[in-house]
């Protein structure tokens, strides 16, 4: 009985465990949401679209630079 | 979980061999297949990454591997709890017990990759190509029971003719499978959406973004 008890006392130590390994997590991203403040909205908005026009060129560059030829400085 | 929990204990009925401590075996059991489905949807979603680079693909993987270590570490923990009073010993390396620890060592490296690598796209690859490979192991887990002799018991469920389980243990595992899928996709959801935030901070930090802009 008392392996019973020890197998799931190890099983909701390690859930509570990492609950609150994510409610922490979740409190430090807060505060770092209050410090962007008003700007997290846009900010956001603007790290997908820096990535997508990022991925755009790379795409674009990929696509053109199939013939071997090199750019920029060695 | 309470119902689960109460199938567990006063539902299921005692088993005539181990007794009580075969209760163990719900939530064992169930640990393990939602960490073999979170491997699997490691896989997909670094498979879907490499294809389409959307990063949200990336928090996916990254979810999912870390709520699958946490159910690895749940199953190989209530394993050996379960294995010194059935075998005598906490730990054998026979097939499966090994093919296990290495699955959960595999993604603890991934975790840990991810926490090396400094640029994002760098890091989803390389954690990708890993996540991608770590998941062959699954199956070698799985079959590992039917494949070699090993110290673990042949398998109860679709393991031949004479394996099986009394109705209402199988009523039980149902029920703890189903609080385990739900339990799983909750962590999942969560994790994921700490994974997107986490993201755009570091972004941010890495632009030199002003505080309060």
């Amino acid at each position: 009985m008392a392996y019973l008890v020890a197998g799931y006392a190890a099983f909701f130590l390690l859930l509570f465990g990492y609950l609150g390994r994510l409610a922490l997590l979740g409190r430090r991203l807060a505060r770092e949401r209050a410090r962007f403040a008003g700007g997290w909205q846009s900010a956001q908005e603007r790290v997908w679209t820096d990535h997508s026009e990022r991925l755009a060129r790379e795409r674009a560059r990929l696509a053109g630079g199939g013939s071997g030829t090199r750019s920029g400085p060695d | 979980m309470t119902v689960a929990l109460w199938a567990v204990f006063f539902y299921a009925p005692t088993e005539r061999t181990m007794g009580d401590l075969q209760r163990l075996f719900y939530f064992h059991l169930s640990s393990w297949w939602l960490a073999f489905a979170a491997f699997l949807l490691v896989a997909g979603a670094s498979v879907c990454w490499l294809r389409t680079r959307k990063p949200g693909w990336d928090d996916a993987a990254l979810a999912a591997a870390e709520v699958g270590v946490l159910f690895t570490t749940a199953g190989l923990l209530m394993g050996t709890i379960w294995a010194k009073p059935a075998w005598g010993i906490w730990w054998t390396w026979d097939a499966r017990l090994t093919t296990a620890f290495v699955l959960w060592l595999i993604y603890a490296g991934y975790l840990m990759l991810r926490g090396y690598v400094d640029d994002p796209t760098r890091r989803a690859n390389l954690a990708a190509v890993l996540g991608i490979l770590g998941a062959a192991d699954v199956p070698l887990v799985y079959f590992s029971i039917r494949w070699w002799r090993t110290q673990h018991p042949a398998p109860v469920i679709m393991g031949g003719p004479d394996s099986g389980l009394h109705p209402d243990m199988w009523i039980t595992l149902g029920i703890c499978l189903a609080a385990f899928t739900v339990l799983f996709f909750w962590l999942f959801g969560w994790r994921r959406e700490l994974a997107r935030d986490e993201r755009v901070v570091e972004a941010l930090r890495q632009r030199g973004f002003a505080e309060g802009s």
